[in-house]
């Protein structure tokens, strides 16, 4: 079954290649299959280098094993041509870290040949090469020299990494004093400013906070538009789809569908929604899931906080340095009949379904450097599971903002199509290409009810005609 | 390492290799006295305290015992029958063979915990581990270096000239430090499998230094030992090195030569080693 699916993912691969010139590779991985032995002590692994050899003399004695074995990847397949973006989704094990590992170098496969050309940077465990007693500055050398810069390079690059990574303050500090978030900084810088031909993106479009997190992205980008070949994976299915034209889904080290992103990512939607439908185990990692494209940790605190006044984190640490960073201030949800008494019980709005209408209010600060952001609304429902969404980028229409930046968007849901459940309300500011997450609160729980015993989750406008002949 | 490598991207390799080896042990001497108010220092200070603590030891404690045999002519330790700076000299002859020794135990000590102290350069990035033992033996190196200039130094202070054929001294050292180096590949490799690989270090450096002339003049020993003590790596070094410094006598170019091509072929296997045992480094750490 797995070569069938990996067969098909070939050739629609090579039918892609086709269309354009003849592509040059830019990573090439054939039939790569990585196995870990697990070894209960390290003397074992020394046992298994050396007696396999032994028992190779002495074909009579029974041959052992000191380890056991666990497959991550079995057999994969890929080629991604120079300045294509591959994205790989997949559920937590299903191989994808081992992937990017082993394209990277850190990892040697079992079986199988990865060919890469290219200097590649690599966003994954950020700043796991950096020598803590170092400085800044020395960790700049010692990295760049690890990525095959020449002395003369890295002295002309790195004034422009300590600058990009806005901690020049600190440079001549060991980084073992750094934060968390300075240290990512500064091996984000590193890992982008050496002129890669080969991005991998592990999970997150962006790192830091605030306005470095915006910058980041615009660096990934810039990298992007100037034809520098991405791997990205992630569980963020829209943003793989944004984002790339080719896309993988691996499920237990295999590849499960390949092609082009928007079909493989509707392969992959349809397969969680069934996990989520046939297992509620499988339902925690769903939702997981969500709260991941949720993002921002700050923001999780709110879910139980009164829905009416939501208000974005006034003492963002971004103010301070005089960058505004673009966040939802203020997120209302009402409905037209609350007054009905109807309305607000505890923290959530009650609705009735296509009776009440909803109306959900966005207030926020864009910053005027920036291009306009967008607002997207989504509503899942209890188990994470996105029902709907929208935004104003895909309705085409430009938000507006006064002179300090500050606007409302505001989105109206009439005679609410929801049929009875618990639903979520999830509110998002996204950059202009409605790519990047700024800001994002998950805002309300919504409890629909309805006269009517209809099943399902949601009431489609509908016309009934009969007649009897 | 596969036969694809064009001569090109083999010197590009081994310039990164040496640049990187360059910088981490710069470092890895700087971060050894970090925090230490003499800093550097301490370099210079640690070795000269033991040029005076043997010095004390030979001039004052163990004076009736050592002196006559040092002034005994035709003993292999006599220095111009100058007794009274003789005391000193006998300090400094030990001081070479134990500058000596020192090295070789740092690295041998140093080398079986390298790898899993940075197992975050294993697992997470691509690093060329290669260059990690070799760092150990650098900064030890270094250590060697400083001592052979205090040593210098107390010659000329305690009134003896110098040859010529201290300009070999580099060159002479060469075979100890191929030793070195594929020793500490070995022991790297292997002490990222066999944990207690650290303490057994500990024993063997000792070992060391009790089967060479380090402590001893090797005249001392009998006749029919003496051959078997040049297995000690550190025997034909110490030997020779005393002997280009004390009686500017050039060392045996045909000892060296073969010195030389032993420590060569130790030192690749050790890289050997260190290559095929690598891959089971993420297995373990």
């Amino acid at each position: 079954m797995s070569f069938e699916a990996q067969s098909k993912h070939q050739s629609s691969l090579a039918e892609l290649d086709e269309q354009g010139v003849t592509l040059e590779l830019a990573i090439d991985v054939t039939s790569v299959s990585k196995c870990y032995h697990l070894y209960a002590r390290p003397i074992d692994r020394l046992k298994q280098f050396i007696l396999p050899k032994v028992h190779g003399l002495f074909p009579r004695l029974a041959r052992a094993r000191y380890f056991e074995a666990f497959w991550s990847l079995r057999d994969v397949s890929l080629a991604l041509g120079k300045g294509e973006v591959l994205g790989v989704v997949g559920v937590n094990g299903a191989g994808k870290s081992s992937l990017l590992q082993l394209i990277c170098g850190v990892l040697q496969p079992t079986s199988g040949q990865i060919e890469v050309k290219g200097r590649i940077a690599a966003l994954l465990e950020l700043g796991a090469g950096f020598n803590p007693e170092f400085t800044g500055r020395e960790n700049i050398r010692l990295n760049a020299t690890l990525l095959g810069l020449s002395p003369k390079e890295i002295e002309l690059k790195t004034p422009e990494i300590i600058e990009f990574s806005g901690i020049k303050d600190f440079i001549d500090q060991p980084v073992k004093t750094y934060s968390s978030g300075m240290y990512v900084r500064l091996a984000f810088s590193i890992a982008t400013s050496v002129d890669p031909d080969i991005l991998v993106i592990d999970e997150a479009l962006s790192v830091g906070d605030g306005a470095f997190a915006r910058k980041s992205f615009d660096r990934i980008m810039k990298l992007k538009d100037k034809g520098v070949t991405i791997l990205f994976c992630s569980h963020n299915i829209y943003q793989v789809e944004a984002l790339c034209q080719k896309a993988i889904w691996l499920h237990q080290g295999e590849i499960r569908a390949g092609g082009e992103a928007k079909a493989v990512c509707q392969k992959y939607n349809q397969f969680l929604d069934q996990q989520s439908l046939n297992s509620t185990s499988e339902q925690v990692e769903h939702s997981g899931e969500i709260s991941n494209a949720v993002g921002n940790d700050k923001n999780q605190g709110v879910i139980d906080a009164p829905f009416q006044a939501y208000e974005g984190d006034q003492s963002d640490t971004s103010k301070a340095s005089g960058v505004i960073t673009p966040r939802i201030q203020s997120v209302k949800v009402s409905s037209a009949d609350q007054t009905n008494a109807q309305g607000l019980v505890g923290p959530a709005l009650h609705l009735v379904s296509e009776q009440s209408d909803l109306s959900i209010e966005v207030g926020f600060q864009a910053s005027l450097d920036l291009p306009l952001p967008n607002v997207a609304v989504v509503i899942a429902d209890a188990g994470g599971r996105n029902i709907t969404s929208c935004s104003n980028f895909y309705d085409r229409l430009p938000l507006l903002v006064n002179e300090r930046g500050q606007g409302v968007a505001t989105v109206n849901f009439p005679k609410i199509q929801l049929l009875r459940g618990e639903y979520r309300v999830i509110v998002f500011l996204l950059c202009e290409r409605a790519i990047h997450i700024y800001d994002s609160a998950d805002v309300a729980q919504l409890v629909v009810t309805q006269p009517g015993l209809e099943i399902g989750l949601i009431a489609l406008k509908r016309e009934w005609s009969t007649k009897a002949p | 390492m596969s036969g694809k490598w064009t001569r090109a991207q083999i010197l590009q390799y081994g310039f990164s290799f040496l640049r990187l080896l360059w910088q981490l042990a710069k470092r890895d001497i700087q971060a050894k006295y970090r925090g230490s108010v003499l800093g550097l220092l301490w370099s210079f200070i640690t070795p000269l305290l033991t040029v005076g603590l043997y010095t004390f030891l030979f001039t004052v404690v163990f004076k009736s015992q050592w002196g006559e045999d040092l002034a005994r002519p035709g003993s292999r330790l006599a220095m111009g029958g100058v007794s009274e700076t003789g005391h000193a000299s006998y300090a400094l002859i030990l001081f070479a063979g134990i500058v000596l020794h020192a090295f070789l135990a740092e690295v041998l000590t140093r080398s079986p915990v390298v790898i899993h102290q940075q197992a975050n350069l294993v697992k997470k990035v691509v690093f060329p581990l290669h260059v990690l033992p070799a760092v150990t033996v650098a900064s030890s190196l270094f250590q060697l270096c400083i001592g052979g200039v205090i040593l210098g130094g107390c010659l000329l202070f305690n009134g003896q000239a110098l040859g010529w054929s201290v300009l070999c001294l580099p060159f002479l050292i060469l075979p100890l430090v191929l030793f070195a180096l594929g020793a500490a590949w070995i022991l790297a490799a292997l002490g990222v499998y066999i944990r207690d690989l650290a303490p057994v270090m500990n024993w063997v450096v000792m070992a060391l230094m009790f089967s060479a002339p380090v402590l001893y003049p090797l005249s001392s020993i009998p006749e029919k030992w003496r051959d078997w003590l040049y297995l000690n790596p550190l025997t034909f070094e110490i030997e020779a090195f005393r002997h280009v410094i004390y009686w500017d006598q050039w060392p045996n170019a045909l000892a060296w030569a073969l010195g030389m091509v032993l420590g060569l072929a130790f030192a690749a296997f050790g890289a050997w080693v260190f290559h095929k045992m690598k891959k089971g480094f993420a297995d373990v750490l």
